[in-house]
């Protein structure tokens, strides 16, 4: 069983317990599902605020109706999507000027032996945020979630050689923004 | 996809694999760099609960107006049976018995007083007769179970 299934048999386990015990039963779903889906929420609204008030949205959605988690073939595709739908129609009513540049809205955590790394990981995630809302998705939910681009596809509703185009395409604006053309590590690896 | 000369520049609309393959690591070592907020679990669980109670709350509402329906339901046939039964027994007018009193007390040499007894009670005999006559006719066109 590959992560991802291991992940939504788990995900329908959690539902049917809250399916059983109410609002009670949810704690397990919300220890195995929040840090990713903000994770996920906050590429797509740019603001962490919002990102949580999505994911608390979706979660308290699956209380009041467990069934649609529990009677659905893949519950942690169809989890994404409603964190996915939910956080669209947030980022299509904000005003553009309204959305913050910079990182300033994160919440962070770092151990003390990636204190050096965290100028790394701020140029990603700004990076991240100056792509297209459709390629920034589709590259965090490869590389973070390692789903498949049919897996992918069946998430954002698009073929799987959308996906995959626009995973290139992404990937291409990352590496143009974050200068890894010509970095030295770059060179060392072509010269490997 | 070909890995490049060491002094390739890198143009067209592919990356070579070893430097897609460094960007992917990069950004994946960055995925634990943003957390929820300490408020978020304690939140959603008290909204998840405030949920729960209100979802519990209606269905009991539910229950009981379909209780309050069906009870009003049973009343109003209730009633409609007793309207039936109703009915069937036509009161006499009083100006009619006393009439049939004065014709009794003139033809069988009796005063009014006792006249108007007997018709009053004829009268009730004649009420109880259709009573029990219409409870029968009612009884036997009900279709039996």
């Amino acid at each position: 069983m590959t992560n991802y299934e291991s992940l939504s048999s788990q995900v329908r386990e959690c539902a049917l317990r809250v399916a059983e015990s109410g609002a009670a039963g949810l704690s397990g779903l919300y220890d195995l599902t929040a840090v990713r889906l903000v994770r996920y929420a906050v590429t797509i609204t740019r603001n962490q605020h919002d990102a949580e008030d999505v994911v608390q949205t979706c979660l308290v959605r699956v209380v009041a109706n467990p069934r649609i988690l529990t009677h659905v073939g893949l519950p942690w595709s169809y989890l994404l999507g409603m964190v996915r739908n939910e956080s669209l129609v947030i980022l299509r009513k904000k005003r553009r000027w309204s959305i913050v540049d910079g990182l300033s809205d994160l919440i962070t955590r770092r151990s003390v032996d990636e204190v050096e790394q965290e100028d790394s990981y701020r140029a990603i995630w700004l990076a991240l945020r100056t792509l297209p809302v459709e390629q920034r998705e589709v590259v965090v939910l490869k590389i973070w979630e390692d789903l498949t681009f049919e897996q992918i596809g069946e998430v954002l509703h698009v073929p799987s050689s959308t996906a995959a185009s626009r995973y290139r395409y992404g990937i291409k604006k990352l590496a143009s923004k974050l200068h890894f053309l010509h970095s030295e590590e770059v060179r060392e690896a072509v010269h490997e | 996809m070909s890995s490049p000369s060491p002094n390739e520049e890198f143009s067209g609309d592919g990356i070579p694999d070893n430097i897609q393959h460094i960007i992917e690591a990069k950004i994946r070592r960055a995925s634990g760099y943003v957390a929820p907020s300490e408020n978020l679990r304690p939140k959603t669980l008290q909204a998840a609960r405030e949920c729960w109670d209100d979802k519990c709350s209606n269905r009991t509402f539910y229950k009981l107006m379909f209780s309050v329906s069906l009870g009003l339901v049973m009343v109003v046939y209730a009633i409609q049976g007793l309207s039936m039964l109703s009915y069937s027994i036509e009161p006499l007018p009083s100006e009619a018995i006393e009439r049939e009193a004065h014709r009794t007390s003139y033809e069988q040499h009796i005063s009014v007083d006792w006249a108007l007894q007997e018709e009053y009670a004829r009268y009730r005999d004649e009420q109880v007769q259709r009573f029990d006559a219409s409870v029968f006719e009612r009884d036997s066109t009900r279709p039996s179970k």
